[in-house]
């Protein structure tokens, strides 16, 4: 976007912002928004009018009552990793950049909770309280970097998630500034406080209800033991299958992914795992928990393998081996940048036993628009992860990679799944929520919307579609994607 | 049977029935089984009630995906039946024959297996409800991992029939266990088993349940004769060299000089089936509490000289039967004075007033929004929440 045209706020009005947390704590330069312009999904860039960064609750419902009275809107930021644009700003709203809240205020591992600020970054939690034999479960692949109300926001999952739920199970209470800049609390310090479950309604609500300044996390008992399995399979079809053998069994591991060719050659010139030749899935198996009966499921998953003629079946010897899987896994992303210049990440849900139907039906799709996918996902729960890969610099290329998501999020719809397991709706995708959803529950979606934020200035044109923001995203954007 | 009992059989004629009352302003009490009639405020006048008892069966059984949907109305044991033909069950024994699964939705009554399998939101994947204005929507979906849109499914989990009502439910299911078996120890001392249990819950162990018992509650539910004045109960479920291990370690780590009885699956079984009703059916004054873990030994302490309670250290909750009223209002303010919560579960029908939800939290204006979005003529089951909703 040409700097000339970005958006601004009035002089009067940034004397205003910076009233509230000090001048030196909003950006407004045009080279410092510009840095704000994306979040993880960099297709689409926006930058907004000012960011100004909280560092405490009463702040932030200033900042949204002067918001509400000049009716500017505002968009809540954690550390921007998010991958459907909920971090952008549609209409030259202001950023409200919370990684500066970022401490641990208490930990009780008696109670197995912790209360923190919503920038903590997820995998900090983790580190804080692993000495004393506690985890936060959730574990998205960028935990690295994203922050605990990031999670909150889009309910993150993670490869773990199978076993332990995703970021709603294990969020006990909230401290939320409504857009009426009213602060609440929600939820507490235990399960079934009295009243509506608001903490089941505000996470995943992708930050259209209100901000949250404050999350009471639970923490759990890091497993006992941990055994990390790889097994290789000369088709997708064979590991697909092995899958839904596998859960079939009672098995519920703690993560069940799968990677396919593409992924498995990326990931294999970077970290030499040893896979063999004629892979073209690998699945990644971990197993986690109380010691006794865990010889005998890692048995049973070998012989599922072999049943499913893997090609190998490995388990991780030492936690050296297992980190390097789980290397291999978290970094796979990174290692697709090796062998195509872009990729475009879809998240998408289907049922387990489609898996087979499906990846075939994704080759199909993209071998029409005459590109490549590479597949690397959570096969245990059917969440998908395409990723599209194509050239940026070539504009038809951008289309077909557009074309071939859209395709694969309707095939995903079609067959009974969903359009975000982990990743949002967030702009990307509002204008398919029809898809999913008939009219009237988007009616109801939208009530519920306006009921909290009635002048629709808290992250607007995310999550749920209202007629306004679905033309909104088509004015911004000129693009008729998913429209 | 109430004067105006209407028994709709499909969503369409629920959906129109609801749209007239709507249109007219006359307030209804949607049913289920009818066997937690009690919970709640007792609703303002009711013109008619509306039961789903002819919603009832399976929708859809998807084996291999652990999933299955049920008409509302369709009761808990019938659940079991049809997935237990594919030798699978739904984790949740909270009640006793007549409960439905959209009553049990309706008061969020989730029983004891919660510790490992979590309580009712963590089970529904989606559901239809159908509004006080008649609109069918369908929130969620069929798989087990989806945040697109409003997860309007959890604000209608125990919301007592006020959003909407619930017609059909989609739910995560399990494969039955190769072995299942609970544990108990007795104590002489309550705060003894207490910290056996909060040892428990900080070791890593995997039970499928954990509770302390008084004496009364212990004795309910449990037909053995295990000496003490507290219990600590356990369960395991899971491939039999798991659930011995668990047997072992129990013994070796957590014994003391007591020692771990062992209760086999039917029995087991039977254990967590009878307790709901042990504060429901069977109690005049029963209370619904919770507050953060590490308090709970505390409460105890203080309140749990008569034996009719249970505690659940994994969720920091607790149920307590009360032989007076008198009690309640120092177990409450104890309770909210260190960030916890106490509700009157079953109370005497004149004592079923606002004040049975304890001191008004700042978010019941949050609720009284969603109520006004989803409900604005107030005719669903109007006053038996929170807030007055």
């Amino acid at each position: 976007m040409p700097i000339s045209s970005l958006p601004r706020l009035e002089p009067r009005l940034l004397t205003e912002l910076g009233s509230f947390v000090g001048s030196s704590n909003v950006l407004t330069a045009s080279t410092d928004l510009l840095a704000y312009d994306c979040d993880g999904t960099t297709l689409e860039k926006l930058p907004p009018s000012a960011v100004v960064f909280v560092s405490h609750t009463r702040q932030v419902s200033e900042i949204v009552q002067w918001c509400a009275r000049n009716k500017i809107s505002y968009t809540a930021r954690g550390a921007g990793t998010g991958l459907s644009g909920g971090a952008l700003t549609l209409d030259g709203g202001i950023l409200i950049e919370l990684s500066r809240m970022n401490r641990i205020l208490s930990v009780d591992t008696r109670s197995g909770l912790a209360v923190v600020e919503p920038g903590l970054v997820n995998v900090h939690l983790t580190r804080a309280v692993s000495e004393e034999g506690y985890y936060f479960a959730p574990d998205p692949s960028s935990q690295a970097a994203c922050t605990l109300g990031g999670n909150v926001a889009e309910n993150s999952g993670g490869p773990h998630t199978l076993k332990y739920g995703v970021t709603t199970n294990h969020i006990l209470g909230l401290t939320v500034v409504l857009p009426s800049g009213e602060i609440v609390e929600v939820g507490g310090e235990c399960r079934g406080t009295p009243g509506y479950d608001l903490i089941g309604l505000f996470v995943g609500s992708e930050g259209t209800l209100g901000i949250v300044t404050r999350i009471t996390v639970r923490l759990m008992r890091a497993p006992q033991t941990t055994r990390t399995l790889l097994l290789s399979f000369s088709s997708t079809l064979d590991a697909s299958l092995a899958v839904s053998a596998i859960i079939a069994q009672g098995i519920i591991p703690a993560a069940l992914e799968m990677m396919d060719r593409l992924v498995c050659e990326a990931v294999e010139k970077k970290l030499s795992l040893g896979i063999p030749e004629g892979t073209e899935a690998v699945l990644l198996v971990e197993i986690d928990g109380f010691e006794a009966g865990q010889d005998d499921l890692v048995s049973r998953i070998e012989t599922i393998g072999s049943a499913h003629d893997a090609l190998q079946v490995r388990a991780a010897r030492n936690d050296a081996e297992r980190s390097d899987l789980w290397r291999a896994r978290k970094g796979a992303f990174g290692a697709i940048g090796s062998i195509s210049p872009s990729y475009y990440t879809h998240d998408g849900v289907i049922p387990r036993s489609k898996l087979p139907e499906v990846l075939a039906r994704i080759d199909e799709i993209v071998a029409e628009e005459g590109l490549r996918v590479a597949n690397v996902f959570h096969a245990g729960d059917g969440n998908l992860h395409p990723l599209l890969l194509f050239d940026e610099r070539e504009a038809d290329q951008i289309v077909r990679a557009h074309r071939a998501g859209e395709a694969i999020l309707r095939l995903c719809v079609e067959v009974g799944g969903s359009l975000t397991g982990e990743h949002g709706i967030g702009f990307e995708k509002i204008g398919a929520m029809s898809w999913l959803f008939d009219e009237a529950t988007l009616s109801v979606m939208h009530g519920v919307r306006l009921a909290l934020n009635p002048d629709q200035l808290c992250n607007p044109g995310k999550a749920v579609p209202s007629p306004a923001s679905c033309r909104e995203v088509r004015r911004v954007f000129g693009s008729k994607r998913y429209a | 049977m109430h004067e105006n009992e209407f028994v709709p059989g499909s969503e369409e004629e629920l959906s129109s029935l609801l749209a007239r009352f709507s249109r007219d302003g006359r307030p209804v009490l949607p049913v289920g089984g009818g066997s937690h009639l009690h919970v709640g405020v007792t609703p303002d006048p009711c013109w008619a009630r509306v039961s789903l008892a002819s919603m009832t069966g399976l929708v859809f059984h998807e084996a291999q995906d652990l999933v299955a949907s049920f008409r509302a109305g369709t009761r808990l044991d019938e659940v079991q039946e049809v997935l237990g033909k594919r030798k699978q069950r739904l984790p949740l024994d909270p009640a006793h024959g007549p409960s439905t699964l959209g009553g049990c939705l309706g008061v969020d009554h989730s029983g004891i297996l919660s510790h490992r399998f979590g309580t009712l939101r963590d089970l529904v994947l989606g559901m239809t409800v159908v509004l006080a204005d008649g609109r069918i929507i369908r929130v969620g979906g069929r798989v087990v991992k989806n945040v697109a849109g409003y997860d309007l499914s959890k604000i209608m989990i125990g919301s007592l029939g006020t959003l909407g009502m619930m017609t059909e439910v989609i739910v995560k299911v399990v494969p039955e266990a190769e072995t299942e078996a609970m544990f108990v120890r007795g104590f002489e001392d309550i705060s003894e088993a207490w910290e056996t249990a909060l040892r428990i819950n900080g070791d890593q162990l995997e039970p499928s349940s954990l509770f302390v018992a008084g004496a009364e509650a212990a004795r309910a539910v449990c037909a053995r004769e295990v000496p003490g004045k507290a219990f600590v109960f356990m369960g395991a479920t899971g491939v039999t060299a798991f659930v011995s291990g668990h047997e072992r370690h129990l013994n070796q780590d957590h014994a003391g000089t007591g020692r771990w009885v062992r209760i086999e699956a039917e029995e087991a079984r039977d254990v967590t089936k009878r307790l709901p009703p042990f504060f429901s059916q069977g109690s005049p004054l029963s209370i619904r509490f919770g507050c953060r873990t590490g308090l709970l030994g505390e409460a105890l302490s203080r309140f749990g000289q008569d034996s009719g309670w249970v505690v659940q250290p994994g969720s920091g909750t607790g149920w307590l039967r009360l032989v007076s009223y008198d009690l309640l209002s120092d177990l409450r303010s104890w309770l909210e004075g260190n960030g916890g919560y106490a509700v009157v579960w079953k109370g005497p029908e004149n004592l079923r007033t606002e004040e049975i939800w304890g001191t008004s939290r700042d978010d019941v204006n949050v609720m009284r929004s969603l109520k006004k979005a989803l409900d604005p003529r107030r005719i669903l089951s109007p006053g038996r929440f929170v807030g007055g909703i």
